[in-house]
Formats: C-alpha cells, sequence, structure tokens
C-alpha cells in the first residue's frame, strides 16, 4: 500500500522491477532515468557488484508533482535476480504497490524466466500480496536478439491471466516508458480505488 | 486499541516486577500482531526471568522464525542459539539452525548441526530421518566423503546394497582424486564385501596392495582372481611378485612355470623365455628348467623328466599354502597404522619425554613427538591435554582453544567427568557460549543443565559423541582430534589386528597347509575382508560403532566368516614397525635412562600419513588460492565469460579495478562489463556475489569452506558489527555497542576481537559512571569520491504529463488511516552492509534529497533503524532548511514504528521548534499528540489535540480523540516551541526557537539491526 504521509503531505508509491538475472531491470531504470526530465526525478541509486551485478537493489525516484496538495512520487525498485538473493527480494517488496515482471526473450533464459515468475508470485505470497491481485505488467524484453523466444511462447508461460505486456529493447529505449506508464496507471488506479 | 500504549504499560509492569501482568499485556499486543518480534522477544525474555524456559524457547523460536522469514539469517541464528540453550534437546532448532548456517554459506556450521540431527535420529532409532538428514548433508556438501560414507554405510546396513555401492564408488572417486589413498583402499574394500565377484577391483586391490609392500592382503585378493580365471596372465604375474615378494621360491616358480606354459600357448615366445629366465634366476637346478632348456636344444641329450606337476594345480596350491599358513588378511589397517606404529608402551615413553620437552621450555620438540603420538593414535586424551598445556603456555590462544574443545570431546565421548572439570571450568570462563557446550554440560556436569542430565544422552555414550562430534574436524594444526571412532578398547583390537597382520609366516607351516585339500582351503573365508576398522577413517570416514553391523552384514552376503579367521594360530609377533624415539638433546641430561634408550632418529611418517593428517583433519583454509579446490564448472564460467546466460554483450565499460579490500574479492574472478547486461556505467564494486546463473536456476555454487570453529574468526557480517561496535565505542554510544557485543557473543562466541571490545566497553562504562562526558561528535564521515553511479543527461520524458489523465481522475487522498500511521543464500545483513559502504562512496553526506529518499525506502523494507539513521543524516543536512521538518517529521513517525515514543516526541518536538513548521504545525501536533498518548503521556496528548482542533476540527479523527481524551484527562502543557509566527494552535505564547538545536534524542538511536 501506498505509504501516505499527512504531515510531509507525501505519497509514495512502490514499483518493483521484477525478473531473473541479467534480464534487463537495472537498464530499464537507468534509460528511465536518462531520458526523464531532470527536475521530476532523484539520483539514481545503482551499486553493482565486482560482477558487475545489482548490489541489493536499484533505486530511482521519480516525482508526478502535487496532487491535491500532495506530492506524490514514484520509487522504482530492481531486485537483485540472482537465485542466492532470495532474502533480499523479499525484503524489497515489502510495501510494493506495483510489479513490472520483466523477462529475457532469449530462449535459453526460458526457464530462468518462469522461475523467476514463481518466486515472484511466492515472495509476494510470502508479503501477504497475491499476483493475482496486485498492478503488476510484464515486459518481454531483449526482443532484439536473434534467440527470441516467440511472444505467444512467452505469454503462454509467464502472461497467464493477459495483464498489460510489452515487448522492449531497454537499452534502446523501446517498450520502457510504456511499461512503466502501464504499471503506474495500475498504481494509480488502485491508489483512487483505496482512497 | 492502542499498541503503543499497552507495550508502554507492559514495560511498567516489567519495571515493577509483575511479569504476570506484563506478559498479558504484551499478549494482547500478539493478537494484534503476532509477528512483532519486539514484543515476541519481550514475551521470551519474561518467561526466561520467570524460569519457564520451555515458554521462553518458544517466543525466542518465533522470533527467530520471523527474523529468518524476512532474511535476517544472523539475527535468527542468535535466537535460535539462545533457544537451544534453554533446551538443547530440541533437535528441529538444531535442523533450522543447519539450514540457516547453509544459507549462510557457513557449511561447516551447517554440517555441524546436521551431524547433532543425524546423532539424534540415530539414538532415536528413526532410520527413515537419519536418511533424509543424511542425504541433505550430502547434498550440501558433496564434497565432504565423511558425509557420503555414513551414508553408504548406513545403506548398508538396511541391506540397500546398490545404493551402497553408489556411495561408496562416489567417495572411492572423490578419495583418489583428492590422493588420499588410504581411505580409498579402504572404502574399495567396503566395495569389495558387497561385490564380492568383482575380479577387476579384486585384482587392482591387489596391485595396489603391492605397491604398497602389504603382499598378504594382496594375494588374499589374488586368489579371488585365480578362482575366477587360472590362466590370467595379470593375475599370476602379480602372484609372482606377491610371491617373490614373500620368499617364497617355490611358489614363485611354480607361477612362473604356468605363465610360461601359457605364454608358449599363446605363442608369446618372448614372454615365455622370459619366464623361464626368471625360473633360472630363481633356481637354475630347476627341473623344469632344464627340462625346457633341453627343448630348447634338441640335438642334447634328453633331460631327465621333469615332475609332473600341473602347473595349474601347482599355483593354487601355492596360494592356498600361503594363505593357509598365514592368518587371513585382516581388515585394513588404519591409514594413520599403516606406515607407522606405536605401541603403547612407545606412546607412553614418548609422553614422558614430551614432558622433559616441555619442562626444558621446547615446545615444538614436545609438539613433534606430540604430533607421532597422533599419527598413530589421533584420540590420545593424554596427548590432547598436553598439546592444551603447551599451546597454553606459549600464548598460541586458538591451538589451545583448539585443544581444549579436543580434551573436553574426548572427555565426552569416555564420560571421564572428572578429568574433565577443569577444562570445563576453562571453557565456561572463556567461551560460555560456545556452541558445544551444553553437549559438554549434559554429559560432563548433567547436574549443571536445568533440569537434569537427559536420560537418553546420558545412556548413550556413542551419541555423545556424536554430540561432540561437530568440532571434531577442528584444529588449527595438525595436533588435531582426528577420529571420530569409538576410542580405547578398539584401538587394543587393532592393535591385535596389526600384529597379526604383521605375522611372518613359517615355511613349515606353508608345507604342511599345502597338503591340505584344496577344497577345505578355498573355505577359508578371507577372500572379502571385514570392512574397515573404525579408527581407519576418522572423523572423515566416520565409521562408529558398526563393526557388528558389518559383520552381520558380512556373514550375510556369505563374504567373511571369521570363525575360520579366528582358527588360524597366529605365533605371537613383535612389532615389525617401530618408531623409535628421538634422541633427547645432550645437553638435557635429566632425563631418564629409559627414556633415552632408543637414540635412533625418527623416521618420517610417510607422505600420505601427512596427507591424511592435513588432509582430513585440518579445517580447510578460508581461501588459499593454490590448495584451493576447483570450482563448480559453472562458477567459473559464469565467472570468466562475457555474455553468459546467454546475454549478448553489448556496450560495455570497464569495470574499476576491485579494491583490494573489498570483500568477498579474493576467491572469485572478477569480470569487467561482461555480464552481458546492457550499457551500464561503471559503478563501486562492493560485492562479488557468485558468478551469474548459467541458463537455468542451478543451486548456488558452494561457497568457500568456512573458518573453523576451533580457533574463531571474524568473518562478513561478524565483522562489519564489530566494526559498528568499535565505531559506536567511538562515539560513545555504549548501549548499542553493548547491544552489538552481546549479539556478535552469541552468533559468533569466542572472538578475541569481541573480547577486546568489550573490554573497552567496560572501561568506557566505568569512565562514564565516574565523569559522564558528552558524546563526542560524530565521525566525519568518509568523503565521497564523487562519481556519480549513473551520468546524468537532460532528458524530456514527464511521467506526470503522461498520466494527466490517471491523476485528474484521482479523486481526493485517502483520507485518515490508522492512528499511528537450501540452498545457499546471502544474508540480508551481508548484502546490506556492503549496499552501504557503497552507498557511503557515492552518496555524499550532503545530498539531503537522496538521503531521504532512502530513508523512505529502508522504510518501505522495515529497516527501521537505518532509515531513521539516514532520515538523520538528511536532517544534519539540511539544518534551517524545510526538508529538516520532513526530516524530523519521518523520524518522529518511524520511532513510534520502533515502539520508542519519548524519542518520536522529541523528534516532533524539533520539527515544530524549526522556522519552516508554521504550515505543517496542524499535522505536526497532531502527530505529537499520538506519540504523546503512545508514550503513555494523555493529559499532553489532549493538549496538542486541542491545538489542532482549535485550527483544523475536522483534521483527521482529531475530534474523536479530544472527545475520548477529555473524558478522562485535562490537557497538560508540554511546553512545545512556539512557531514564529507567533501564534500558536493553543493560544499560549509560543517560546523563541534555541539559538542552538538541542541534541535530538534521535541522534542516540542508531543500533544495528542486522545481527
Amino acid at each position: 500500500m501506498s505509504f501516505i504521509n499527512y504531515s510531509s503531505r507525501e505519497i509514495n508509491c512502490k514499483i518493483v522491477y521484477y525478473g531473473p538475472g541479467l534480464c534487463g531491470k537495472t537498464t530499464n531504470l537507468q534509460y528511465i532515468y536518462n531520458k526523464t526530465n531532470p527536475e521530476t526525478k532523484g539520483k539514481l541509486i545503482s551499486l553493482s557488484t565486482e560482477t558487475d551485478r545489482t548490489l541489493f537493489f536499484d533505486f530511482l525516484p521519480l516525482s508526478l508533482g502535487e496532487i491535491r496538495g500532495f506530492k506524490t512520487r514514484f520509487h522504482l525498485y530492481t531486485v537483485p535476480g540472482q537465485v542466492f538473493y532470495d532474502a533480499s527480494r523479499k525484503l524489497i517488496l515489502k510495501g510494493v504497490d506495483g510489479v513490472v515482471f520483466v523477462a529475457d526473450s532469449q530462449v535459453e533464459r526460458m526457464e530462468a524466466n518462469i522461475e523467476s515468475f514463481e518466486n515472484l508470485r511466492t515472495n509476494l505470497g510470502e508479503q501477504g500480496y497475491d499476483l493475482n491481485r496486485i498492478p503488476n505488467v510484464v515486459q518481454y524484453n531483449k526482443r532484439d536478439l536473434p534467440n527470441a523466444v516467440t511472444i505467444e511462447e512467452l505469454r503462454e508461460s509467464l502472461n497467464p491471466r493477459s495483464v498489460p505486456e510489452f515487448q522492449a529493447v531497454a537499452p534502446t529505449g523501446v517498450g520502457v516508458f510504456d511499461t512503466l506508464k502501464a504499471v503506474a496507471k495500475l498504481v494509480l488506479t488502485e491508489l483512487k480505488r483505496g482512497g | 486499541m492502542d499498541k503503543n500504549k499497552i507495550i508502554e504499560g507492559a514495560a511498567k509492569l516489567v519495571a515493577k516486577g509483575a511479569f504476570d501482568k506484563a506478559i498479558r499485556e504484551y499478549q494482547k499486543v500478539l493478537d494484534l500482531d503476532p509477528r512483532d518480534v519486539r514484543v515476541l522477544q519481550k514475551m521470551g525474555e519474561l518467561f526466561q526471568k520467570k524460569g519457564e524456559n520451555p515458554q521462553a524457547a518458544s517466543f525466542f523460536t518465533r522470533v527467530a522464525e520471523v527474523y529468518a522469514q524476512d532474511g535476517f539469517f544472523l539475527k535468527a541464528v542468535a535466537l535460535y542459539k539462545q533457544v537451544l540453550k534453554l533446551n538443547p534437546d530440541l533437535v528441529e532448532v538444531n535442523v533450522k539452525l543447519a539450514e540457516l548456517h547453509q544459507h549462510l554459506g557457513l557449511m561447516t556450521e551447517a554440517m555441524a548441526f546436521f551431524q547433532v540431527v543425524v546423532a539424534h535420529h540415530e539414538r532415536k532409532g528413526d532410520t527413515k530421518a537419519t536418511f533424509a538428514t543424511l542425504k541433505k548433508m550430502v547434498d550440501l556438501d558433496p564434497e565432504n566423503v565423511s558425509s557420503r560414507l555414513k551414508l553408504a554405510e548406513l545403506y548398508a546396513r538396511e541391506q540397500m546394497g546398490g545404493e551402497a555401492l553408489t556411495e561408496f564408488k562416489r567417495s572411492a572417486e572423490w578419495l583418489e582424486r583428492n590422493n588420499r589413498p588410504d581411505e580409498r583402499l579402504r572404502v574399495l574394500e567396503r566395495i569389495a564385501a558387497l561385490e564380492p565377484d568383482n575380479v577387476n577391483l579384486a585384482r587392482s586391490l591387489a596391485h595396489d596392495y603391492l605397491a604398497r609392500g602389504d603382499h598378504k592382503r594382496a594375494l588374499s585378493k589374488l586368489q579371488l582372481c585365480f578362482k575366477a580365471d587360472p590362466r590370467d596372465i595379470p593375475t599370476l604375474n602379480l602372484l609372482a611378485q606377491a610371491f617373490t615378494a614373500l620368499n617364497h621360491v617355490g611358489k614363485t616358480l611354480s607361477v612362473y612355470k604356468e605363465l610360461a606354459k601359457l605364454y608358449a600357448a599363446r605363442n608369446q615366445h618372448t614372454e615365455a623365455r622370459d619366464a623361464w629366465g626368471r625360473i633360472e634366476r630363481l633356481d637354475p637346478a630347476d627341473p623344469d628348467l632344464v627340462a625346457w632348456k633341453h627343448s630348447q636344444r634338441p640335438a642334447d641329450a634328453p633331460p631327465p623328466p621333469a615332475a609332473p606337476r600341473p602347473a595349474r594345480t601347482s599355483v593354487s596350491q601355492a596360494i592356498a599354502a600361503v594363505q593357509a599358513a598365514a592368518p587371513p588378511p585382516p581388515p585394513p589397517p588404519p591409514p594413520q597404522s599403516t606406515p607407522v606404529t606405536l605401541s603403547r608402551d612407545q606412546i607412553h615413553k614418548l609422553l614422558a619425554e614430551t614432558d622433559v620437552y616441555v619442562k626444558y621450555g621446547l615446545h615444538d620438540k614436545a609438539l613433534e613427538h606430540l604430533r607421532r603420538i597422533f599419527a598413530v593414535d589421533p584420540e590420545n586424551l593424554d596427548a590432547h591435554e598436553k598439546a592444551y598445556v603447551i599451546y597454553r603456555s606459549a600464548g598460541q590462544g586458538a591451538q589451545a582453544t583448539e585443544q581444549l574443545l579436543n580434551v573436553l570431546r574426548l572427555c565426552t565421548r569416555g564420560l571421564e567427568r572428572k578429568r574433565a572439570q577443569a577444562y570445563l571450568d576453562t571453557l565456561l570462563s572463556e567461551a560460555p557460549g560456545h556452541p558445544e557446550m551444553p553437549a559438554f554440560l549434559a554429559v560432563l556436569r548433567p547436574e549443571a543443565v536445568r533440569g537434569g542430565p537427559d536420560p537418553a544422552l546420558m545412556g548413550a555414550g556413542e551419541e555423545e559423541v556424536l554430540l561432540a562430534d561437530d568440532g571434531l574436524d577442528s584444529s588449527s594444526d595438525d595436533l588435531a582430534l582426528r577420529t571420530a571412532g569409538p576410542g580405547g578398547v578398539d584401538d587394543e583390537l587393532l592393535a591385535e589386528d596389526d600384529e597379526a597382520m604383521l605375522v611372518d609366516e613359517e615355511p613349515e607351516q606353508v608345507s604342511v597347509a599345502a597338503d591340505e585339500p584344496l577344497t577345505s582351503r578355498r573355505r577359508s573365508g578371507v577372500l572379502v575382508p571385514p570392512a574397515p576398522e573404525v579408527e581407519g577413517y576418522g572423523d572423515a570416514m566416520p565409521y562408529g560403532d558398526e563393526g557388528a553391523d558389518r559383520t552381520e552384514m558380512n556373514d550375510a552376503l556369505g563374504a567373511y566368516d571369521p570363525g575360520v579367521e579366528s582358527a588360524v594360530e597366529l605365533p605371537p609377533e613383535e612389532e615389525v614397525v617401530l618408531t623409535p624415539s628421538p634422541p633427547l638433546p645432550p645437553s638435557r641430561s635429566p632425563v631418564p635412562a629409559a627414556r633415552a634408550a632408543p637414540p635412533a632418529p625418527p623416521p618420517e611418517a610417510p607422505p600420505a600419513r601427512t596427507a591424511w593428517t592435513q588432509a582430513a583433519y585440518r579445517r580447510p583454509a578460508p581461501a588459499p588460492a593454490a590448495a584451493a579446490p576447483p570450482p563448480p564448472p559453472a562458477h567459473a564460467a559464469g565467472a570468466a565469460s562475457p555474455g553468459t546466460n546467454g546475454a549478448v554483450a553489448r556496450s560495455t565499460a570497464p569495470a574499476p579495478p576491485a579494491p583490494a579490500s573489498a570483500p568477498r574479492t579474493t576467491d572469485r574472478m572478477a569480470s569487467a562489463g561482461t555480464n552481458g547486461a546492457f550499457t551500464r556505467a561503471p559503478t563501486p564494486s562492493v560485492l562479488v556475489p557468485p558468478p551469474p546463473s548459467p541458463a537455468r536456476y542451478t543451486p548456488p555454487p558452494a561457497p568457500a569452506r568456512p573458518v573453523g570453529r576451533g580457533a574463531p574468526e571474524e568473518s562478513g557480517p561478524v565483522t562489519e558489527e564489530l566494526n559498528e561496535a568499535s565505531f559506536f565505542l567511538d562515539q560513545g554510544l555504549l548501549d548499542e555497542a553493548r547491544e552489538v557485543l552481546e549479539t556478535v557473543e552469541l552468533v559468533r562466541p569466542g572472538l578475541p576481537r569481541t573480547a577486546a571490545l568489550r573490554e573497552r566497553l567496560a572501561a568506557l562504562e566505568a569512565s562514564k559512571a565516574a565523569a559522564p562526558s558528552p558524546t563526542p561528535p560524530p565521525a566525519p564521515r568518509v568523503e565521497p569520491p564523487g562519481v556519480e553511479p549513473i551520468p546524468v543527461s537532460t532528458g524530456s520524458y514527464n511521467l506526470a504529463e503522461e498520466l494527466a489523465d490517471e491523476l485528474q481522475e484521482l479523486g481526493p487522498p485517502p483520507e485518515e488511516p490508522s492512528a499511528a500511521g537450501a540452498d545457499f543464500q546471502y544474508s540480508v545483513e551481508e548484502v546490506f552492509s556492503e549496499f552501504k559502504k557503497g552507498l557511503e562512496r557515492v552518496v555524499q553526506s550532503t545530498d539531503v534529497d537522496t538521503h531521504y529518499d532512502l530513508g523512505i525506502a529502508y522504510k518501505e523494507m522495515g529497516l527501521l533503524d537505518d532509515a531513521v539513521q539516514v532520515f538523520e543524516v538528511a536532517r544534519q543536512a539540511s539544518q534551517g532548511q524545510p526538508k529538516e521538518v520532513d526530516c524530523l517529521t519521518m523520524i518522529g513517525l518511524l520511532q513510534g514504528m520502533r515502539s520508542e515514543p519519548e524519542r518520536a516526541v522529541a523528534a516532533f518536538r524539533d520539527a515544530l521548534s524549526s522556522p519552516h513548521a508554521a504550515q505543517r504545525e496542524v499535522s505536526l501536533r497532531y502527530e505529537l499528540g499520538l506519540a504523546h498518548e503512545a508514550a503513555n503521556s494523555p493529559g499532553k496528548a489532549l493538549g496538542q489535540y486541542l491545538a489542532v482542533q482549535n485550527a483544523d476540527p475536522g483534521h483527521r479523527d482529531v475530534a474523536e480523540r479530544v472527545r475520548r481524551l477529555s473524558a478522562t484527562v485535562r490537557p497538560e502543557d508540554d511546553g512545545p516551541p512556539r512557531s514564529p509566527t507567533g501564534s500558536s494552535p493553543t493560544g499560549r505564547s509560543a517560546p523563541t526557537r534555541p539559538s542552538a538545536p538541542e541534541p535530538s534524542p534521535t541522534a542516540k538511536t542508531r543500533k544495528v539491526g542486522y545481527l
């Protein structure tokens, strides 16, 4: 649930980019950061390990301005995708308002995609969330690669509920903002409903 | 129901000693929030104070479960260990601890706890559970041959021959790969016992025995081979070697003659001539040889006829004769006794000489003597006691501790309570939280264990061994306690076996035996030797008390007939291999003559012995580059190759060189921007996780084995926590430092640095009590290098514009919420610690917005302590600015969430004192009122609510709160600072803002919450 601070009159919504290792979650945030109006973005916190993998989480605050006197902001997070960071993923999912599942379209990553998707469902469940209810979208990243699986196959495995889905090539920005906008809409809708 | 109020009330009850009432109050909170760890822990502590340990353990267990679920593995470990202290018999807690250590990558500790679990299941006779746990252990550490062998033995015991064979064979392969021939040979013997018809294995074993000079045992193997195929040339060649080595000339001749015939029959004339040549060298007058020579010279006169003895029969008879004359080979000796044998007298002598060396301060020589004893008797309690004394006097604390533990383990095993008491006292004083302490106490000082000794524990000597076994392989040097097998009695048996084995048969007996019918000799039952003796495997081959079981199994298989073996009368025999004592230094005269008698220099232990000693009993070093086992293939590939996971490497930037001090970097290969991820700017690298996972989710790579527990060492999060404790001490935050040190002591007891820090803490507390001094200013923050994580580029995307429609559709902001607002896994503590280090480098302390945003992020993740800390940093950087009010507000909210209402009050009061608080005064006063309520100050709360109501009657639920409180209390003035506008909602004159802001109580709120 979005964090509403009545004293400082802020609403903070938390969107988590989830997916297997090296699927492009951080790249999504980097593109968003690079292409967003500087006045509406905070600093991108993106630390990496020696092997250039996400350390704990990436974090990018985006401001939507004031909505009825409340400064409304989206906090975008990524999770570390590697399997041995499950505890970190669980922690990052706490208080989540929306999820972007970033899938790696390459055929050899299908199993990792499915594992990660199930891991998302499990970890959300442990936090008391239901993937079927929480705002979420799916992004099929790396569509430009020759070994990409067909969208139908990806959809069958990763989008059984037909949530909004997007094809993306994150380094070039294809589908990046479409994905963000879609999940942001869902989160705001949920916020409105909750209000 | 106001949770904070209840907690506050309960705390007061605790202070009054009304524990039962406090428990009832806390229970109300738990009814609302069963996962509130602070309250759960309070409950546990209360029950512990009341002496109701089962209930206390139950609550601590719940806390630990929550921590474990949330990824705070170290905290969970600390809690579970506390539970074990309350009730050491909770096997499920040991399981949890094993799994948590597994998550933390502390495999040795995980295995130790699993061993306790296995011991428990075995004690209960729960074979199924034992199987399950052993399989876990094997899966957890496939390189741990000890677990695999235990599993194999269990399979064998349960008549699951196929599974047993599989595990034995894997163990043998591992032992071969790791150059441990002695142990491998013993495992092969177990395989041979299960596969009595495996001729290839028998021949291989014979070959090995011959290479080791163990001709008798080789002969027994060759007999099996010969039975299977009397015309097998390799077998016959090996037979000839064996007979030659045993100096059985006649039998050797027979074999060579058979070989010559076979070669000739196969037209291998060169080989045939070679065989005759060997015969000639042995006996030039051999009639068969003469005949053959004549046959090679047809012109010569015919030779006298050779004795018409069929070669095959003669070979059979020869084997049988030797077998009959010699005792059937006993089971292979334990590795330590193969190369070196010491009689008990010699051991006593060595011990006496050790005393002399110690007396004259010659510690090295004394230790050398002890090493020799351990080479043949790793469980010699006297020797371990002496080693302890030596290390102690030499100031080698880690080794001394290890020896102390070894002594206690042996005393535990042997139920030597009286002897152990002094050592137990020492351990209790030095490391009362040692994980083996419960096991030691349960056996050695049962009266000290609450509720008396565990009958099961007391009654089952062997299981006690397992309880204490978890550290048996830990050693700081090769004076390790090296076996987990039974003790003295079996030692004697072993010695007898060895002697029997070393008996040289007499020729007369051979000739007599050779006349026996072949059939009877074939019944000699020595073809498949019995299972290895317990001692031989030590900790790495944990054959415990299974000798009888194995015998039964062998009987069932028809592979071993001890009766036949015992029927052979063995002549008394002296030990063949003796290790004389080294000469004493001539200048050291007061050595008794008897001790100085054998002046010959001690033979060096063979390499195999050394290898065994080191490999089996030394804890693996943390990261010895040269000796480290090769990483799993996936690991190596992932670390080294770019674009793994099938990802296409795109534009990559070279990663900065790994900082020399970066943790966890030593054993992993750095890959410079080769992860196949998309464009990524170089960022500081602070943690090296395992390399990218391969194309599928795979179990995590086996981490480097941790440092042995015997010599406690810091690592990872523990080091980090100790650094934090040191920092707290530097800052004078003694409570925080104490909390950290206590937790570290629980998690990793006995660390020297912990002790040092505790001493420092005690000194500071003493000085503080004498003359309280102001808290020193915080240490200067590390100046960041000014590297931005991602280069900022201007852009034009405006999400707000894009979502304008959705934003318009939004209704008013939501109304008033409730009153107050197996794998291997990296623990959150570890990752977060590295993350924070990285942040220090890339986020300047003056960056208010980023710290503020991070505070929100931490708060969302439930990392409340850290959230307070970063908000405090943001607040410090924004003093006098509007943002300071936001920071103080967040600090106040977080303190409320942390059940620290007084600190929340202070934060909100600070916020109200800001000149920028005017526009938020109403909401801040409302929050202040909530905090006062939580702090059990309803009068002050009412005062604030009334002020809010005067300014904004519709503000949230203030009217309801005023109505409720007005019925019971009168409004109180808590002296809030007046807002700069001069108008106070209460109508009172506002105080001026103090020129120097009083130090916020939040400045001391930083706590380490991740251990």
